[in-house]
């Protein structure tokens, strides 16, 4: 896996390199990380030619094991400011190993108003394409017009028309495997609108006419430990539960515990709770030929996502997940999945992210706008942003601008960028997550819950966040995170390393790669100017209790422990 | 009467925490969400695994019972 082509977007050239040395035993995050230090000046504009969109596979990819296909998008973050990496599964990543392409640079800057698709050839030679036809469209149009083109099989990455209008929530959506529609998203951290700027409305790839070999040091000992995994991921109690309603269970504990976020983070529990809960998602899910179980990209075994279709038996949306119905469900005060599905969809259609466009819109009815509760209202909101009103490319620079603009006091974001789907007051070392991550508010940068902790206490929530940081750095060079619980352990992750790249790989060296990733991410965030006072949540989540007394209690100088390894 | 995570559950004094994870195991929608790895707090205080079957539960006793997460 060894491809790298790099793109000049002012010159229109495509240079044709290979992975250098020193990056060979990087991926997804971790490579994203090492190339923006060593490419990117952190002072640039994210809009500009300095900034570059790198696109990029795990350590895993090429190989058969499964979900390691994820595909990583980085760059200077358009909505924070600081370094971002997203990734997602759908069926880019496999497609571009398939190729043995490691990583694509998008680089420099257009001087004309030229628009252009990356298409990657069945021989795996790369052209620049004219977009013209297809500027305008947005993910789901774009998408069938692709596979109309060239087969039902392309791969396609996009940005929906808010990357392309440069909103800073932008989405990089991909086709995910089971449903062939755009509905997986590189959704954090406005990325889509940094592929608008570089004016590339896509990269369409091709299936490779040759297949890749990845080049395994040693097959047998692979195969051997490829076996176990898959074994122990199949017998696994979460990967029934994944299977049953995906991510949506975590709804039926949150909301106990009043960690779901209700009507823009007010801490309180959400009355309707049941309407949203997994049992009313398995109920809803069925109806008009929807399914659950099924895989995002090519080979998956937990198979955690779902296609939700109307009453009327139409496809809908795919992938609905805990965030999203949070989100845009509980956090707007509405309890209706096939609102929340509706947003879903118009959000993966117009590319921008749902845990961003949930806060937004939730921010907006607490400064009156609409009523909570109000589901046609929210898709009201969303509708302005899909056309181009000059409220709707408001809401797309994020909720802190919106916040900002209508005056609201309680604004839930962290370095520009609004947290997810857990209370910081009730799991309170996410809220040393979302602080200190480079990432913004990002709840997949470490979560937190673990045996042996109180998740409503302080205690112990700086280490076990330090700890879960470095781990999700590690995970996000790797694989899905949905198979990584089977697969980070002392048994199988080092003899995965050393039966595909060689040498007696320990579980130590390969956290290091987490750790490493961190402090790559902390000095480019540094040099790009943060400082520890951006380590920090929001104001009301020290000042309000939430409905079970709690505070975020945990202060920014003990915060600033946690870089202290 | 018991509380579990902030809400009341009807209960048989006595009954431990033991017990109490094995009914969670055995309500479809509790045990979808527990994914069978907790970590117990009665009234504030943690119990450790060893404890579970030593550890009764009585009327008033408030407990939580957190799963490990995952949410994408
Ligand atoms: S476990 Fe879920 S998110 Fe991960 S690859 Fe499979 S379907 Fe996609």
């Amino acid at each position: 896996m060894s491809i790298v082509y790099r793109v000049n977007t002012t010159t229109k050239e495509i240079t044709h390199e290979e992975l250098k040395e020193e990056y060979r035993l990087l991926g997804g995050r971790s490579l994203i990380a090492r190339v923006l230090t060593d490419e990117v000046n952190p002072q640039c504009d994210p809009l500009g030619a300095g900034n570059k969109l790198i696109l990029c596979t795990t350590l895993l990819a090429g190989t058969t094991l499964p979900m390691a296909h994820r595909l990583s998008v980085g760059g200077k973050s358009p909505l924070t400011g600081g370094i971002k990496e997203a990734n997602s599964g759908g069926t880019a990543a496999s497609m571009l190993a398939r190729h043995g392409i490691k990583m694509i640079i998008l680089e420099g800057l257009p001087q004309t108003n030229d628009w252009h698709i990356l298409h990657i050839q069945k021989d795996g030679t790369p052209e620049l394409m004219d977009a013209v036809d297809y500027l305008g469209l947005n993910n789901y149009d774009f998408a069938a017009k692709m596979q109309e083109r060239f087969g039902k099989d392309v791969g396609v990455i996009s940005i929906g028309v808010a990357g392309e209008r440069g909103y800073r929530n932008s989405t990089v959506q991909l086709i995910d495997a089971s449903t062939g529609y755009p509905s997986r998203a590189a959704a954090r951290g406005g990325l889509g609108a940094l592929m608008g700027a570089k004016k590339i409305k896509a990269v369409v790839i091709e299936k490779a006419a040759n297949r890749y070999n990845f080049p395994y040091a040693d097959k047998e000992r692979y195969e051997a430990v490829r076996k176990k995994y898959i074994q122990r991921v199949l017998s696994s109690p979460r990967t029934e539960s994944m299977q049953k309603t995906g991510t949506i269970s975590m709804i039926d504990f949150t909301s106990t515990v009043a960690a779901l976020p209700v009507r823009n983070f007010s801490g309180q529990f959400f009355e309707q709770a049941e309407a949203i809960k997994s049992k009313a998602f398995v109920e809803r899910a069925f109806v008009g030929g929807g399914k659950n179980k099924e895989g995002c990209q090519p080979g998956c075994i937990v198979r955690c996502s779902n296609r939700f279709h109307t009453k009327d038996g139409e496809y809908l949306t795919s992938g609905l997940e805990y965030e999203t119905v949070a989100l845009c469900g509980s956090n707007c005060g509405i309890a209706d999945l096939d609102v929340i599905a509706r947003l879903d969809r118009m959000c993966d259609d117009l590319g921008v992210d749902t845990i961003e466009t949930g806060a937004t819109i939730a921010v907006c009815m607490e400064a009156g706008k609409v009523p909570f509760g109000d589901g046609e209202g929210a898709i009201a909101l969303l509708q302005e942003m899909m056309d181009g009103t000059e409220f709707g490319r408001l809401m797309g620079q994020g909720t802190e601008a919106v916040g900002k603009a209508l005056g609201v006091k309680r604004i839930p974001t962290v370095k520009g960028q609004a947290l997810p789907a857990y209370d910081p007051r009730n799991i309170k070392g996410l809220g040393v997550t979302y602080s200190t991550s480079a990432m913004g508010a990002d709840h997949t940068a470490g979560m937190t819950l673990g045996p042996g902790i109180d998740p409503s206490k302080k205690d112990f929530q700086v280490e076990k966040s330090r700890q879960s940081q470095m781990g999700a750095a590690v995970t996000d060079s790797f694989t899905c995170s949905f198979g990584w619980g089977e697969l980070n352990n002392d048994e199988i992750l080092p003899e995965v390393m050393s039966s595909l790249y060689g040498g007696e790989w320990t579980f130590e060296q390969i956290m290091n790669i987490g750790k490493e990733t961190i402090k790559l991410e902390r000095a480019f965030n540094k040099a790009a100017g943060f400082t520890g006072d951006d380590d920090c949540l929001p104001t009301f989540f020290y000042t309000e209790a939430s409905a079970t007394g709690t505070v975020f209690d945990i202060s920014p100088e003990e915060m600033q422990e946690i870089f202290n390894y | 009467m018991i509380k579990v995570n902030y809400h009341e559950l009807v209960w048989e004094d006595g009954k431990t925490v033991e017990d109490l994870l094995q009914l969670i195991k055995e309500d479809r929608q509790l045990r979808l969400l527990t994914h069978d790895t907790y970590t117990v707090i009665v009234n504030n205080e943690l119990i450790l695994p060893q404890d579970y079957a030593k550890t009764p539960l009585r009327t008033g006793d408030e407990v939580r019972v957190y799963p490990v997460m995952a949410g994408g």
